[in-house]
């Protein structure tokens, strides 16, 4: 940068030096002098006698002639016909044409001039012969469509010093939000004393270094879940079946807690918000069986309960006995009444809490997975379409149809075990497994493989959660690394068409699945029909009968053959002599 | 020497895809053509007017430019005019398909 030029010159003077200061004082006028006319001078003027005098106001002008370039022109006659000859060449006499010309043409300037400019004429001429400069380029070339690039990009780590598994991850509910992680080892060991170390973290998404905040639960955090209003509480559903609530503001130990006795009896798999005006409802799961409902106000005791009991017998009271152990529970706004639950036997469960009996509440349920569900969530694109994980696969279900999912694609290697939407975009959705790989699908652009896969890291990875806006993916390992991920913006945004094209996949895998049903059902039917159909009449096949005719048909046929082919034989011999 | 210029004129218009060669004085008045007289005649008297107003255009824009060569390219067939300080130099080429 230049520096800068000062256009000013100050200096200073002394008062002293600029000379006396003027003391001015205020006196009555009074006569200095006065001049007398002289009346010698006098007679020597007289007056002029009037005349008339005309002046004009005008803009003063000057005149200025200066020499420019000499023009030498000289006329010359041009007859329109044909151009300008001189004047003794007459222009129908052959002969003087002919000799004018010849005379040009043996002039010095004339064979200067042609040798000058023929190699330029040249090699243009050549050129127009070697290629057709002038046509339109590329005119029959069709349109490609543009490449869409998809690009993963692992955007910071945030390490957890006692490297403990990720439990569980959050965005928090604020314009920047904040990343809350729990750790805790969730594997069954004899050795209790491993999740002595309970500390769960609030980290800023640019600060690696260390955590934003700390929190420490009672025993170790396995769910978290974010106030919709309020971004400094965050619940946490514990180990030991508790619910602890943080002001992560305020202090490191939890603001309130939930009695152990009136909470759940096996560590808390699903923690969810509810929809209400106060915003102060959450539901809860656990292996134990039950979902508890529960006033973040008052968590003395939960407001409600349901035991997850589906498979049991006609009279039987659901009981902890014949309930199923929830993996993870799945709420959506859209839908106020109704949720989702993934059970540990491989079970989704549709629940609507509006029913009157039991078996209306728990309206229906899946066999989904061979082991636990481990995450079960609605599609954004539309309500009645959800995913989910567990064992090796991901499978897309439709509330419509009952015996299968609609869509299911190739088993991963590895155990999956956290799988998502992708928030803004219809068509996508994101997995991790137990190989430390993370899998972005886009049904709508490749249906057999992810279109872009990124191994993140050494171990396996746990969870997955994406932030509502779609541009940052947190996901955490078995390591205590939470990785951040970025994703390129055609992975974030939907397509013009997506919405309706995803709707038409669904409506069509939902026909084919109802279509497969109902003729699985014929088939059956008339297996059933068929079956009491035999029982009661005898039958005897005729064997021998039946070969002998097959026999006689068969050489009939033969020989027909074979009299076609001699005719043909015959045919082209007669042509080749 | 006009031999040579006889020579060049020649080699020029047996260039493949090459009509005719003319070569126009400062006055308009065809001095060798290679095609006849009517047509020689009317792309002298037309194309000098065209190579001076381009001259004049080019020397306008930027007086420290000159015009160096001027191709008019038609459906049927290309016009190349070479100018020079007293002459110019006409070749009408038709393209190669």
């Amino acid at each position: 940068m230049r520096s800068y030029i000062k256009s000013t010159y100050e200096y200073t003077k002394l008062r002293k030096n600029f000379g006396r200061q003027p003391l001015f004082q205020d006196v009555p006028a009074h006569l200095i002098d006065s001049i007398n006319p002289d009346r010698e001078e006098q007679k020597q003027y007289m007056l002029r006698n009037p005349v008339h005098r005309e002046i004009q106001a005008t803009m003063p002008q000057s005149e200025h002639d200066a020499n420019t370039k000499q023009l030498i022109m000289h006329e010359q006659g041009i007859n329109h016909t044909e151009g300008g000859w001189p004047r003794d060449v007459h222009l129908y006499n052959e002969d003087h044409l002919a000799r004018h010309r010849r005379r040009v043409q043996h002039e010095d300037g004339y064979v200067h001039a042609i040798s000058n400019l023929k190699p330029q004429v040249e090699h243009y001429i050549d050129q127009n012969n070697a290629i057709d400069m002038y046509q339109t380029y590329f005119a029959g070339m069709d349109a490609r469509a543009p490449v869409e690039k998809y690009n993963v990009q692992i955007a910071n780590v945030f390490k957890d010093t006692y490297k403990r598994p990720v439990s569980c991850i959050v965005w928090t509910n604020e314009k920047k939000s904040k990343l809350a992680a729990s750790y805790s080892y969730q594997e069954y060991t004899a050795d209790k004393s491993s999740n002595n170390r309970t500390v769960s973290y609030v980290w800023d998404v640019n600060k690696q270094t260390s955590p934003l905040y700390e929190f420490y639960p009672e025993s170790s955090c396995w769910r978290l879940a974010p106030s919709p209003d309020n971004p400094d509480i965050l619940v946490a559903g514990l180990e030991n079946g508790t619910i602890n609530i943080f002001d992560i503001r305020n202090n490191q130990d939890a603001v309130s807690k939930s009695s152990v006795y009136n909470s759940h009896k096996g560590p808390i798999t699903g923690l969810l918000y509810l929809h209400s005006r106060t915003n102060s409802e959450f539901f809860t799961g656990s292996p134990d069986g039950q979902c508890l409902w529960w006033d973040i106000r008052n968590l003395f005791k939960p407001m409600d309960q349901l035991f997850m009991s589906v498979r049991q017998a006609q009279n039987v009271e659901p009981s902890f006995s014949t309930a199923e152990g929830v993996s993870c529970i799945e709420f959506d706004r859209g839908l106020p009444t109704k949720f989702l639950t993934g059970t540990e036997s491989g079970l989704v469960i549709n629940a609507n809490r509006m029913g009157r009996s039991h078996s209306e509440v728990l309206t229906n349920y899946w066999n989904a997975h061979s082991g636990p569900v481990r995450a079960v969530h609605r599609s954004p694109c539309t309500l009645r379409m959800f995913i989910t994980c567990g064992d090796w696969n991901v499978r897309i279900w439709s509330e419509e149809v009952r015996t299968a999912p609609i869509i299911v694609t190739r088993p991963y290697l590895y155990q999956v075990t956290d799988v998502a939407w992708a928030p803004l975009r219809y068509s996508s959705y994101m997995a991790v497994c137990q190989g430390g790989v993370f899998h972005y699908w886009d049904l709508l652009r490749k249906y057999r493989e992810p279109i872009a896969t990124l191994q993140i890291s050494k171990h396996g990875l746990t969870r997955l959660t994406p932030h509502p806006e779609g541009e940052s993916i947190a996901v955490g390992d078995n390591c205590g690394s939470l990785y951040l991920l970025h994703l390129s913006e055609n992975m974030i945004l939907p397509g013009s068409q997506d919405k309706h094209l995803f709707h038409q996949i669904y409506d069509r895998e939902t026909r084919r699945e109802h279509i497969l049903d109902n003729r699985v059902k014929e088939i059956r039917l008339k297996h059933r029909k068929d079956d009491a159909e035999t029982h009661v009449s005898n039958e005897r096949v005729d064997d021998e009968g039946v070969v002998k005719t097959a026999e006689i048909d068969y050489f009939k046929t033969a020989n027909e053959e074979l009299n076609k082919i001699d005719g043909l034989h015959f045919a082209s011999s007669n042509f080749s002599e | 020497m006009a031999n040579e210029a006889e020579e060049t004129i020649r080699k020029l218009s047996q260039h493949k895809g090459v009509v005719g060669v003319v070569v126009v004085n400062g006055e308009g008045i065809p001095i060798k053509t290679t095609l006849d007289n009517h047509v020689s005649v009317q792309y002298a008297g037309l194309l000098s007017a065209l190579v001076d107003k381009a001259k004049s255009v080019v020397r306008d824009l930027d007086p420290t430019n000159d015009l160096t060569f001027l191709r008019i390219r038609s459906k049927k067939s290309e016009v190349m005019v070479a100018p020079d300080k007293d002459f110019i130099l006409i070749v009408v080429q038709n393209p190669v398909e």
